[in-house]
C-alpha cells in the first residue's frame, strides 16, 4: 500500500493540494468580491473562498491519474477501493481543515469550504468516467455557473448553487454527499472508455 | 497541417461553444438589461463598446490562460519538445496558442458587434482601441498560461488560473491602490460622449500583462547551456519587474477613474458673442440653444443684473482640454432637451460673493432672476425636490416665493436695486449664511 | 490450465467495425508469437485475454477461470504495448508495486523484483526515477513487472520494441528459462527473432485467425527459394498475401 500511496504521489500533490487549500481558506475567510452576474446585470457579492477548493480538487483528479493502468487494471487487490477510500479521506481532510479555521477565526464559511471540496470531488468523479482528465473542467464551470447564473438580483444564491451556502447548511450537506456519493459510485463501476490501439 | 486539422486539435474549438455562449448571454443579461440608451443622436460607438466590454474583459482573459495552460500541458504529455522539432520553439507556440487567440478575438468580436448593432452605429477606428487592448492582454494571458504549462500540471495549473484570473480582473474595480484597478486589463469606465481613452490608460494594462508574458517566457524557455541559462533569468525577472515598475509609474497619480481624452465628437458652433458649440449630432438644436442663451442674457442685462457676457459657450460633450477665460461650459445637449437652457444662464450669471450665502435670500435672488428669464417654474419644480429634504423647507419654499412676488411688484429700476442689494446682503455678517 | 477466448467479438465503439470478430482462440502451450500487419487485433486479442477489456460477445477463460474472476488476473500477467512511467516511483518500486498489485506480498515483492530486474539486466536503474528511464529501458521494466510475481500466463505486447540486439539477446534468455508451466502469447513486428523463441505462431488479420500452429508448420508456408535467413518473413508474407 505504500507503493499505491507514494504512486498517488499522496505526499506531494495531495499535500501541497491540501496545504492551498487550508491557506486559501484561512486568507480568504468570509471576504466578498462584486462579480458580473448573466442574471441580474450588476455585480452579485460572491464569496472568494468558493474558488479554495479548486486546487485540492486539480491535485485529486492528478493524484488519479497518476497510476500504473496495466497493472491496477489486472490486479487482484481492490484498487478502485483504495482510491475511493482516498477521496474520502481527502475530503474528511479539507472538513477538518475547514473546521479548525472556523474555530481559530470564528469564520462562517470555513467548514462549508471543506463541504464545498467534497460536493466539486462528487462532480468531478462523475465527469472522470467519460472524459478522463478534461473532468477537472467540471468543477470550475460549476464554480463559474454559480457566479454568472446563480445569483439573483437582490443577491441571494439559488438553490441549486449550494457552494455559497453557510456552515450548517442541511440541503446543502446533503447534495454534497450525494455527489460525492455518485462520484464515488461511478468511479467504482464505470471503466473509462477505451480508445483503439494502433496494433 | 490543414486549417481544420489545426483547429481540431485544440481545445480552443471544443470550448468555443461554451464561450461564445457566455458572452451572448452576457449581453443580454449584463448589458441589454443595465443599460440605459440616452439621445439617439448622441450615439457614440467608443462608448458602447466601453461599456459592452465591462464584464466581457475577466471571461476572455481567463479563458486565455486557462487554454494556454491547456495547450501547454498537451505538448508536454504528447512529448513534442523531446521530438526535437524541425520548426522553431516560436514557431511551435505560436501554432499551438493561435487557436486561442483567435477565440479570444471571436469574443471580443461578438461583444462588440452584438453591442453595436443593438445600437444601430457603426465601428470607427477610435472605437477599436479597447478591444485592441483587450486582445493584446488576453494573448498575454495565453502565452502566461503557457508557460505555467511548461512547469506544472495542467489539470492543476489550467482550473487554477482560470478562476484566479477571473476573480482578479472581475474584481479589480474594487481595487485600492489604485493603480492595481489601472493595471489589471479591465477598462473600469464607460466613456462619456467624445471621449477616448489616453494612450497611457491603454499601454499600462498591456505593458503589465506583456511583460509578465516575456518574463515568465524567459524563465521556462529550455536552454542548455548554463550561462544562456542564467541570462534567461534575469532577463526574465528584469523583464517582470521593469514592465510592473513601468506600468505603475504610469498610472500611480491617477484617482479612482483612468484620465480620458475629450472632445473628440465633431462639433457645430453657431452664432457671434457668444459662439456656442454642440455635439454636429445635435446641431439642430444649435438655433433654440442660441436664441435661449442670447434672450436670456438680455433679459437678465435689462433687469439689471450684473451680466459678462461670455465670448463662447460650449457643450461639455464636446469641450476639451482647460476653459479658456470668457468660456462657459454647459450641458447644453440635455439642458435644451429638459427645457432648462435658461435656468442654466441664470445658474451661471447670478454669483454671490461668498461660498455660502443665505439660503432664504439666494434662493429668492435665484427665483427672481428665473421669472426674469422665464424660467420660474424650472426654478421651483427644482426646489420642489430639494427643499423636501430640510426641517422647514416647505416653509422656505412659501416664504420665497412671497418675497420674490414681492419684488415682481416693484417698479423695475426698484428691482434692479432690489437685487443688487440681495446679493450683497445674502454674504453680510449677522445673516443666517449657511442656513436653507 | 489453457486460456481460451470463444467466439469473441470485440468493437471499441458500439457502431464501429468489430476488431475481432466471433474469434475463437486456444492459446497453446509454450511460447506463441502472435504475428499480423497493424490494425489487426492484436492488442485487443491480448487486452482480451489480460482480462483488460471484456468481449462484447464470447468469453474468455483460463481454464475454468473467467476472465472476471480475482484468480484469473493473479494467474495471467500483461505487458502492454505502452508502459506507464510512473513519476514518483523507481523502477523497483513500480515492478514491486506490480507485484504487490498481483496479491504478494510487501516483502516478497520487493525481494522478487530485483529478481525480475536482474533477469532483465536493469539491476543497475533499480533506483532510477521510471520516468527517466529510457524507451527501451521502460520496456525492460514492463517485462520485470511482468515477471514479477510468477504468472501462469506472460502475455506481451512488443516486448522486444525499442530493444538493442545485445538487449533483445537476455529477452530470448528469458523467455528460454521459463519453466514449462508458463505460456507465453508475445505479439512482435521482428519476424526474424521468431525461429528460436517460439514453439508456435499465429497470424491475425483483420480480426480472423489466418494461421495457428507450430512454427515449423508456420516456416513451412515460406516458398522454398527463401533465403535461409528471411524463412520467416518469407512465409509471414505468403500467408498475407494469400489471405489478402
Amino acid at each position: 500500500m505504500w507503493w499505491w500511496l507514494k504512486g498517488r504521489r499522496a505526499f506531494s500533490v495531495l499535500a501541497w493540494g491540501l496545504g492551498a487549500f487550508a491557506a486559501a481558506v484561512a486568507v480568504l475567510g468570509d471576504a466578498t468580491v462584486e462579480l458580473p452576474s448573466i442574471l441580474s446585470g450588476s455585480a452579485n457579492p460572491v464569496l472568494f473562498v468558493l474558488m479554495a477548493p479548486i486546487p485540492l480538487c486539480a491535485a485529486l483528479e492528478l493524484s488519479l491519474g497518476s497510476r500504473l493502468a496495466e497493472a491496477e487494471e489486472t490486479a487482484t487487490r481492490r484498487v478502485r477501493a483504495l482510491d475511493a477510500g482516498l477521496v474520502l479521506g481527502v475530503c474528511a481532510l479539507a472538513l477538518a481543515v475547514g473546521g479548525a479555521v472556523h474555530l481559530l477565526t470564528g469564520d462562517t464559511y470555513a467548514v462549508a469550504a471543506g463541504r464545498n471540496v467534497a460536493f466539486l470531488t462528487g462532480l468531478l468523479l462523475c465527469a472522470r468516467v467519460f472524459v478522463g482528465q478534461a473532468a477537472i473542467a467540471a468543477p470550475v464551470l460549476w464554480i463559474f455557473a454559480v457566479i454568472f447564473a446563480g445569483f439573483s438580483r437582490g443577491g441571494h444564491a439559488a438553490f441549486w448553487t449550494v457552494l455559497p451556502e453557510p456552515n450548517g447548511d442541511l440541503p446543502a450537506a446533503l447534495a454534497a454527499c450525494l455527489a460525492l456519493a455518485s462520484g464515488l459510485l461511478l468511479h467504482g463501476t464505470v471503466r473509462p472508455t477505451e480508445t483503439p490501439s494502433p496494433n | 497541417m490543414r486549417l481544420r486539422t489545426w483547429l481540431r486539435a485544440s481545445a480552443a474549438l471544443w470550448l468555443a461553444p461554451l464561450a461564445l455562449a457566455l458572452i451572448v448571454l452576457y449581453f443580454f443579461g449584463g448589458y441589454v438589461a443595465d443599460h440605459r440608451p440616452g439621445d439617439p443622436r448622441l450615439g457614440y460607438a467608443p462608448r458602447t463598446v466601453s461599456s459592452v466590454l465591462l464584464s466581457v474583459y475577466p471571461l476572455v482573459y481567463a479563458t486565455a490562460a486557462a487554454l494556454g495552460a491547456w495547450e501547454s500541458g498537451r505538448l508536454r504529455r504528447d512529448g513534442v519538445w523531446a521530438l526535437g522539432p524541425a520548426r522553431s520553439r516560436v514557431g511551435v507556440v505560436v501554432r499551438e496558442l493561435a487557436p486561442v487567440w483567435l477565440l479570444s478575438g471571436v469574443m471580443v468580436a461578438l461583444a462588440v458587434s452584438l453591442a453595436l448593432v443593438r445600437e444601430g452605429q457603426a465601428p470607427s477606428l477610435a472605437s477599436l482601441v479597447l478591444p485592441g487592448m483587450a486582445w493584446l492582454v488576453s494573448v498575454a494571458h495565453s502565452l502566461i498560461g503557457f508557460a505555467a504549462g511548461l512547469v506544472l500540471p495542467r489539470v492543476v495549473v489550467a482550473p487554477v488560473l482560470a478562476l484566479a484570473v477571473f476573480y482578479a480582473v472581475a474584481a479589480a474595480w474594487s481595487y485600492e491602490p489604485f493603480w492595481l484597478r489601472h493595471i489589471s486589463g479591465q477598462y473600469p469606465e464607460e466613456l462619456g460622449f467624445g471621449e477616448l481613452p489616453t494612450p497611457a490608460s491603454v499601454a499600462a494594462p498591456v505593458l503589465f500583462a506583456g511583460a509578465l508574458a516575456v518574463g515568465l517566457t524567459l524563465l521556462t524557455t529550455p536552454v542548455w547551456r548554463p550561462t544562456w541559462r542564467v541570462l534567461c533569468a534575469v532577463a526574465g525577472c528584469v523583464a517582470m519587474l521593469g514592465g510592473t515598475v513601468g506600468a505603475y509609474a504610469m498610472v500611480r497619480e491617477w484617482g479612482h477613474s483612468p484620465p480620458t481624452s475629450s472632445g473628440h465628437a465633431p462639433a457645430s458652433c453657431a452664432g457671434d458673442a457668444p459662439v456656442v458649440c454642440m455635439p454636429a449630432a445635435t446641431a439642430e438644436d444649435l438655433p433654440a440653444v442660441r436664441a435661449d442663451i442670447d434672450e436670456t442674457l438680455r433679459l437678465l442685462a435689462d433687469a439689471g443684473v450684473a451680466v459678462e457676457p461670455p465670448a463662447r459657450v460650449e457643450d461639455r460633450l464636446t469641450a476639451s482640454g482647460v476653459r479658456a477665460a470668457g468660456t462657459w461650459r454647459l450641458p447644453l445637449t440635455s439642458l435644451h432637451a429638459a427645457e432648462t437652457t435658461r435656468l442654466a444662464v441664470v445658474d451661471t450669471v447670478v454669483l454671490f460673493p461668498c461660498a455660502e450665502p443665505d439660503g432664504t435670500t439666494a434662493r429668492t435672488v435665484m427665483l427672481w432672476a428665473a421669472g426674469v428669464a422665464g424660467s420660474a417654474d424650472a426654478y421651483l419644480r427644482r426646489q420642489q425636490d430639494e427643499l423636501p429634504l430640510y426641517q422647514d423647507g416647505a416653509q422656505v419654499l412659501a416664504d420665497i416665493e412671497q418675497r420674490a412676488a414681492a419684488v415682481d411688484a416693484l417698479p423695475p429700476p426698484e428691482q434692479a436695486d432690489w437685487y443688487r442689494e440681495a446679493v450683497a446682503s445674502a454674504c453680510a455678517p449677522g445673516e443666517n449664511a449657511g442656513n436653507v | 490450465m489453457t486460456l481460451h477466448l470463444r467466439a469473441c467479438t470485440y468493437a471499441y465503439r458500439p457502431w464501429a467495425r468489430p476488431v475481432l470478430s466471433n474469434l475463437d482462440y486456444q492459446l497453446p502451450p509454450g511460447v506463441t508469437v502472435l504475428l499480423g500487419p497493424n490494425g489487426a487485433g492484436k492488442s485487443t486479442l491480448l487486452r482480451l485475454a489480460a482480462g483488460v477489456t471484456r468481449p462484447r460477445t464470447g468469453n474468455v477463460h483460463l481454464g475454468d477461470l473467467p476472465s472476471r474472476a480475482r484468480a484469473y488476473r493473479g494467474a495471467v500477467a500483461w505487458m502492454p504495448q505502452h508502459i506507464t512511467a510512473m513519476t514518483a516511483l523507481t523502477a523497483r518500486e513500480q515492478v514491486a508495486y506490480t507485484g504487490w498489485l498481483k496479491g504478494m506480498n510487501r516483502t516478497d515483492a520487493w525481494t522478487a523484483s530485483a529478481t525480475a530486474l536482474a533477469r532483465v539486466d536493469l539491476a543497475d536503474q533499480a533506483d532510477t526515477r521510471a520516468r527517466r528511464l529510457s524507451g527501451g529501458q521502460l520496456r525492460r521494466v514492463g517485462v520485470a513487472a511482468a515477471l514479477v510475481h510468477q504468472a501462469r500466463v506472460l502475455l506481451l505486447d512488443e516486448p522486444t520494441a525499442g530493444m538493442d540486439p545485445r538487449q533483445r539477446r537476455i529477452f530470448r534468455d528469458v523467455l528460454a528459462a521459463l519453466t514449462d508451466e508458463v505460456t507465453v502469447l508475445l505479439s512482435t513486428h521482428d519476424v526474424a527473432d521468431l525461429a528460436e523463441e517460439s514453439d508456435h505462431v499465429t497470424v491475425l488479420q483483420a480480426g480472423r485467425i489466418r494461421y495457428t500452429g507450430t512454427t515449423d508448420g508456420f516456416l513451412a508456408h515460406a516458398p522454398t527459394d527463401a533465403t535461409p535467413g528471411r524463412r520467416a518473413e518469407a512465409a509471414y508474407t505468403a500467408l498475407s498475401e494469400t489471405s489478402g
